[in-house]
């Protein structure tokens, strides 16, 4: 066993749930491992000390202020679909004059599950930012709006590859990974091109 | 008595049943939704704690986390209609607290834009240097210490409970890495608090 | 807050409308730790860290480029040159300002070159087609750029450097390094590398790089091409895999790839082959990747 698998194997050792072969093995490791032993040393001297630390601090002034003026506003409706399961979660509240009927919980069987979930909220957080940024760009002197239609292209040329070869091999992880990086690239991207004033 | 086990992730017992607020909150809920404000201070009121707590371990300093935990609740705000309830409202909010914090990148210039855009030139963060109210002075500020990559992979993993996977994921790192991150966080802050 | 700096001299180069401006600010006070922000979208922006709690400019605009501004006390202060049409050809307006050492200096371009000297503090320069040169060890160095090249060097701490289709030179750098491209080549190269990451859909990638002990090198890529060169003596843990591209490696007390091969884990060193060791992950969707062990000392 080396150092590697050592570290891989704290936790269940810790947690008294190493099988009698790999204790063995474990400890006969750490016997003749002066790194792994400071390392196993540093991990149980940090866990009650970080078991300590409050996971909740009050913020020294009230940040609501600088919150509520930046909320944008949503209009109130009424929604009633059809067709919703009994899983669905229906709440009636009473507003100041009238029953608003509210529905927060959407049946786990519409929702897509696995990788189709990641990529539909990058998919959708993509196309938010997309609008921002098209209605940024147009304000824009046209040498930077070229300036960041090539830079874009190349980063959706990528994204559409990398897209291609997962739909050609859907359990591949590494492609999974390479997709997620290239959203997450076009993402950054659209940030910062989004936040460029009119000056520029 | 027995050693205690390693750090219990904060974000699953958050989760675990009844540990959720009330179903007062989940009316707060329900009216943030469909864009009532009181209801989402309420929610505000509930969350700012543990986001702010993240913030500030994550942040350059405590002008900085508060800042970002602004940018968190307007954010949430804005993606409030895509929460489809298959995770418990706090995991899903202290997600994308972690992306909000993560992947700032705003900066200062647009930061001080927002406060001079009436013409007052004005300060900006306050001392970072200065002892910062409801943090421990040993365990939180050696992990104010640590390089960047170390520090966030430590909070998220030790402190907040993400298994590497998910650190990887978001981080935008190899899972590799997050490890190797981890342990090298542990040997700094073992060294910085036995000087 | 009024702006505060009075008595500025302000002497005209010529004479008529047709004249450039220059605006002279000397021996202005200010903490030794004064956040600077300084804004110039076209021509070039110069800025010195000296030994003076003391901030000094010189503007020079051409005719029709804008009017210099300027104001701040204590530990705050902004300048820089307002009005400025960023369409204007020409050589756009020259500033030049020197600053405490310690001075955080955030700086704004357009298609302005920025270039950053003896600076230690912090150090945030956005632009959007001008190139960025930075030389010295600041602590924190972010600097982001669509179209210009990045030029970084010194050992500052920490580096976070974009550009989209300009190059990324960073030599000297050492400890939190972080690079991201878009089609721009990137070329690093330290003697001891602790912490670096690199990322980029198209960008050549060269690296030539010794490592510390535990040090971490990650390059994702998606078609541009990695170049590796270690020194002979690494003690690393390789683990190498592209999708579509070519992989090659001579890295010494390795055995070679075989041909065809897109993905290689190996460790070479003692630590390595411990588990431990120095961790260097390459990742292509079709860029190629080649490793070897050549590096000299310089």
């Amino acid at each position: 066993m080396n150092c590697e698998m050592i570290h891989d194997r704290f936790d269940s050792k810790q947690a008294g749930t190493l099988d009698p072969a790999e204790r063995e093995a474990f400890e006969l490791h750490l016997a003749g491992c002066a790194d792994c032993w400071a390392d196993l040393e540093a991990s149980r001297f940090l866990a009650a000390r970080t078991a300590d630390l409050r996971r909740e601090i009050t913020p020294p002034t009230d940040l609501w202020t600088g919150i509520a003026p930046r909320l944008q506003p949503r209009t109130r409706r009424l929604t009633l679909p059809v067709g919703w399961l009994a899983a669905a979660a229906v709440l009636l509240v009473a507003g100041t004059s009238a029953l608003t009927v509210l529905l927060v919980r959407r049946p786990a069987a519409e929702a897509p599950t696995g990788f189709a979930a990641t990529e539909a909220r990058y998919q959708e957080a993509t196309l938010e930012l997309a609008t921002v940024y098209r209605q940024a760009r147009d304000s824009l002197a046209p040498a930077t709006r070229v300036v960041l239609e090539r830079n874009l292209a190349v980063i959706e040329r990528a994204l559409g590859e990398a897209r291609d070869a997962l739909r050609a091999d859907p359990a591949n992880r590494a492609i999974e990974e390479m997709v997620v990086a290239a959203y997450q690239r076009k993402i950054a991207f659209l940030e910062r091109a989004a936040a460029l004033d009119r000056k520029t | 008595m027995t050693s205690p086990a390693f750090p219990i992730p904060f974000a699953r017992t958050a989760t675990q049943p009844g540990s959720e607020p009330d179903r007062g909150f989940d009316t707060h809920l329900a009216l943030a939704v469909q864009g009532d404000e009181r209801g989402f201070e309420r929610i505000y009121r509930a969350h700012v704690g543990r986001i702010y707590a993240l913030a500030l371990r994550l942040a350059d300093n405590a002008g900085h986390a508060e800042e970002l935990t602004q940018d968190v609740f307007v954010r949430t705000w804005e993606r409030l209609a895509s929460f489809r309830g298959e995770s418990s409202f706090s995991t899903w909010l202290h997600r994308l607290a972690v992306n909000v914090i993560l992947s700032d990148r705003r900066s200062a210039w647009r930061r001080t834009r927002r406060i001079s855009a009436d013409g007052e030139v004005a300060e900006l963060e306050p001392d970072s240097r200065a002892p910062t109210p409801g943090l421990r002075l040993d365990l939180d500020q050696c992990i104010a210490g640590l390089p960047p990559g170390a520090r966030t992979v430590f909070v998220l993993h030790d402190v907040e409970g993400y298994e590497h996977a998910e650190i990887a994921a978001i981080a935008g790192i190899a899972v590799g890495t997050s490890k190797a991150q981890l342990f090298r966080a542990r040997r700094l802050l073992r060294e910085a608090l036995d000087r | 807050m009024r702006p505060l700096w009075t008595g500025l001299a302000i002497a005209l180069l010529g004479a008529g409308p047709a004249a450039a401006q220059r605006t002279t600010v000397k021996g202005f006070p200010v903490a030794p730790d004064v956040t600077l922000r300084i804004q110039n979208l076209v021509g070039v922006t110069r800025v010195t860290g000296w030994d003076h709690d003391s901030i000094a400019v010189t503007a020079v605009i051409p005719a029709g480029g804008g009017g210099f501004y300027g104001g701040g006390r204590d530990r705050f202060a902004k300048m820089g040159i307002e009005g400025q049409d960023p369409s204007l050809t020409g050589p756009g307006s020259e500033l030049d300002v020197h600053v405490p050492r310690g001075a955080r200096v955030w700086v704004k371009s357009g298609s302005a070159n920025v270039e950053l000297t003896g600076l230690s503090a912090e150090v945030e320069v956005t632009s959007l087609t001008g190139s960025i040169r930075l030389d010295g060890a600041p602590r924190v160095a972010t600097l982001e750029t669509i179209d210009g090249d990045l030029t970084i060097t010194g050992a500052a701490t920490v580096i976070r450097a974009r550009t989209g289709s300009g190059a990324v030179r960073i030599r000297g750098a050492r400890a939190d390094i972080s690079i991201s491209t878009i089609q721009g080549p990137v070329v690093l190269a330290s003697d001891e590398l602790l912490s670096a990451r690199i990322e980029t859909v198209s960008g050549r990638v060269e690296v030539r790089a010794g490592m510390q002990p535990d040090g971490l090198l990650e390059i994702q890529a998606h078609d541009g091409e990695v170049f590796l060169s270690m020194p002979s003596a690494i003690d690393a843990r390789f683990d190498l895999s592209t999708l579509k591209g070519i992989l090659a490696s001579r890295v010494t007390g390795q055995g070679s790839i075989p041909a065809g091969a897109r993905s290689a884990r190996f460790a070479v060193g003692k630590k390595a082959g411990a588990g431990r060791g120095a961790g260097i992950t390459v990742r292509t969707f079709s860029g190629s990747i080649q490793v070897d062990s050549n590096l000299r000392p310089e």
